[in-house]
């Protein structure tokens, strides 16, 4: 926060020093010197009030469009902000003309519930997951619902034909954090073989230092698997994953319209590293995480207990115990250590009952449904967050034998 | 409007049609793109600019402020020094000219049900109100869709409602004569649009002082437009815009330059500031510029009105 201030400090600074007056320059301006348009229409065979004529008509518009760019070598800058930029513009243009449709609204409510979908017997579409195709559909207990399934492919499969697109190899290469060590095709050919399965289960996880040392994700770079789970949250929410490419472009956009400040440009580039990023979002993301499960597995062992469990039992003695109504406490941090306690009681008590009912508890559909949606759901609130309010000023000391990509912010801060 | 009063718009002049496999254009080097802005659809109540998807680029209002790079490696200016710029290594729109297309906007009464290629609706994400937005802040950041308005063919007799306002009329000399006239029955053509952006004198679309507004406003009496003197001379010229779109379903798009198209309507509208050092504030799609003290954005996402068509 301290140096979002600082920037927006440097610019008001600036501005008092060497205001001049606006109607001077909007008079000035280019506004008035002959701007050289062009009025074009694309030659087609069209009706009046025929609306395919017109999608047709629209269509190569932007088709011509995107010729124009392309001749002019003015394309999307291969930086990371442009190549997530890419990212969701396609997604935005290809799930919205499958669907006809916007955003999610997981909890609201369909008039006719989708009590099961059939692969065989449904023609699947890209729809935005409802509570009805996304909770209550029993297609087998661990499977993600079918919806998920068809949603993630198709997330995916935009992900991958945009990317392996030879005019978008350097923004591939940006995504990859590819630096030239070695064939980055190989790389991507890797990811690619291994992506698949993980990415449209329920329970794709973000990668840490930790899981990509032990081997689990060091066929992609950190940076990789976080926009792939960036990519996997927006199987929920599409549209939010704007909010994600717009972490790598500089927050405020107060930036100077003639002399750009050195001062400002130097802290954009602090606050759209991926040192920074990693530190505010992917690090508090982390975090949260596993309360967030935790508490998620304790509502559940709860629900059970009290449909199935007598008052004397081990179980409710904790349970009524941790649910005081009075001194009930809601603070995240108080739930990890019931939450290890529930998890600890309820597979014990899982494991007393029949094993139908052990199967269910164990591979709870709704559990996993809701801790992915949770999950994601909390990475683009992390995101929007930092956008709105801006970073914390609060650093992480470093940490030996690692390379400290804070060290810019820490002495901006100092 | 009596139609005695209204005078012939210029002959067709189809030498300067340039073909390419896919489209047909003509180029103009005038300020016409000051008529093309009056035209371009913002939200009823507020400054944000739509059009339908017609423009391949995403990228975000950075663009306006910050230097880029391109593939060659070759540094450019941010977009609004250009702008403000006079230096000719810098004009704003050197090698490249803005493409535009005309279309019509039609009521109806729910766009949501529509083509997305159909709706009409904000080129980048911008922020809007919304009572029901997910984090409680009143605010989602997401594209705007006009919910009652779709677009489609500018018909003839929408572009002759446009060009009666300045005063003009087709005469039996605006027959397009081309071979392919037969694809297009009752759509108006760019050599219409040609021959109305270029009947207007130069010196007319000069309106960088009260004074010379006022005489493009007299030279276009039909327009019916009185310069309102408690108003500021770019609320005037909003205000403007806003009348004549009231008056005629006529609507403009930007396929190509649609950044630059950005910053002269917002120029021209005053949607922001234009200063030297002074920061450029966030497109502040959520306030109403036009009438001092008449309002905030009143509309929410996906209940936006339509706006006032005849």
């Amino acid at each position: 926060m301290v140096l979002y201030h600082l920037g927006l400090f440097v610019n008001s600074q600036l501005c008092s020093l060497g205001a001049i007056s606006g109607e001077k320059q909007w008079q000035s301006s280019q506004l008035w010197d002959g701007v050289q348009t062009k009025v074009i229409e694309p030659r087609i065979k069209c009706m009046l009030g025929n609306d395919d004529d017109v999608i047709r008509y629209f269509s190569m518009c932007k088709t011509y469009s995107k010729k124009l760019t392309a001749n002019q070598q003015n394309n999307i800058p291969p930086t990371l902000h442009g190549a997530m930029s890419l990212i969701a513009g396609s997604l935005e243009d290809q799930c919205e003309h499958l669907t006809g449709t916007t955003a999610l609204e997981i909890f609201s409510s369909l008039p006719n519930p989708v009590s099961s979908f059939k692969k065989d017997d449904v023609e699947l579409k890209w729809a935005p997951l409802t509570f009805w195709n996304y909770f209550m559909v029993h297609n087998t207990v661990s499977d993600p619902p079918l919806q998920f399934v068809y949603n993630a492919e198709v997330i995916r499969s935009i992900f991958f034909e945009l990317m392996e697109n030879d005019d978008h190899s350097t923004h591939r290469d940006r995504i990859q954090a590819y630096r030239g060590d070695s064939k980055p095709e190989d790389k991507w050919n890797d990811f690619v073989s291994k992506i698949g399965k993980p990415f449209i289960s329920l329970n794709y996880l973000a990668p840490n230092r930790r899981r990509a040392g032990k081997g689990n994700y060091d066929y992609m770079s950190l940076r990789l698997a976080w926009v792939m789970v960036a990519l996997h949250a927006s199987i929920f929410d599409y549209v939010r994953f704007a909010n994600v490419a717009r972490l790598f472009k500089p927050p405020d956009p107060t930036s100077l319209q003639v002399r750009p400040s050195p001062t400002y440009r130097q802290l954009s580039k602090i606050f759209t590293g991926f040192g920074w990023l990693e530190h505010c979002v992917w690090d508090v993301h982390r975090s949260i995480v596993p309360v967030v499960h935790s508490k998620i597995d304790f509502e559940h062992f709860i629900i059970r207990c009290l449909h199935t469990e007598k008052d004397d039992t081990e179980a409710n003695k904790l349970l009524k115990q941790s649910m005081q109504r009075d001194q009930f406490n809601y603070d995240f941090s108080g739930w990890l250590p019931v939450a290890s306690e529930s998890q600890r009681m309820s597979k014990a008590w899982a494991l007393g009952q029949d094993a139908s009912f052990s199967k269910g508890l164990d591979t709870s559909s709704l559990r996993d449904r809701m801790k992915c949606l949770a999950v994601s759901l909390l990475f683009f609130d992390i995101v929007e967050t930092l956008l709105r309010h801006g970073p914390d000023a609060q650093v992480a000391d470093p940490v030996d034998g690692v390379k400290d990509n804070l060290a810019p912010c820490r002495k901006c801060i100092r | 409007m009596d139609d005695s009063s209204l005078k012939d718009l210029p002959p067709l002049a189809s030498r300067l049609k340039q073909g390419h496999n896919h489209s047909t254009s003509y180029q103009l080097s005038n300020n016409s793109h000051l008529i093309s802005s009056l035209l371009h659809e913002r939200g009823p109540s507020s400054h944000a600019m739509y059009q339908p998807d017609v423009n391949h680029r995403v990228t975000e209002e950075v663009y306006f402020n910050e230097h880029t790079v391109d593939e060659t490696g070759k540094r450019q200016i941010p977009m609004m020094q250009s702008f403000v710029s006079r230096q000719e290594s810098c004009m704003f729109t050197f090698g490249n000219p803005i493409s535009y297309i005309h279309y019509q906007a039609h009521k109806v009464a729910d766009a949501s049900v529509l083509s997305p290629c159909l709706k009409i609706r904000t080129h980048l994400p911008m922020a809007i109100k919304h009572s029901k937005s997910r984090d409680g802040s009143g605010r989602f950041v997401g594209r705007g869709v006009l919910s009652g308005l779709k677009a489609g063919f500018c018909s003839l007799s929408a572009f002759m409602k446009l060009i009666s306002l300045f005063g003009f009329k087709l005469g039996s000399a605006h027959t397009v004569t081309s071979n392919d006239n037969a694809d297009y029955p009752d759509i108006a053509r760019i050599e219409h649009w040609h021959s109305f952006l270029s009947s207007f004198d130069e010196k007319l679309l000069d309106w960088t002082t009260k004074e010379k507004f006022i005489a493009f406003l007299d030279a276009y009496p039909s327009l019916g437009y009185k310069y309102d003197e408690s108003l500021s001379l770019r609320q005037n010229i909003n205000v403007l815009s806003y009348w004549i779109r009231a008056r005629c379903p006529v609507r403009a798009a930007i396929p190509d330059g649609q950044h630059r198209g950005q910053v002269l309507t917002y120029g021209l509208v005053g949607n922001f500031e234009i200063t030297s050092h002074a920061p450029l504030r966030e497109f502040g799609v959520d306030e109403w510029g036009g009438v001092p003290g008449q309002g905030k954005l009143l509309s929410l996402f996906g209940s936006v009105p339509s706006g006032v068509i005849c």
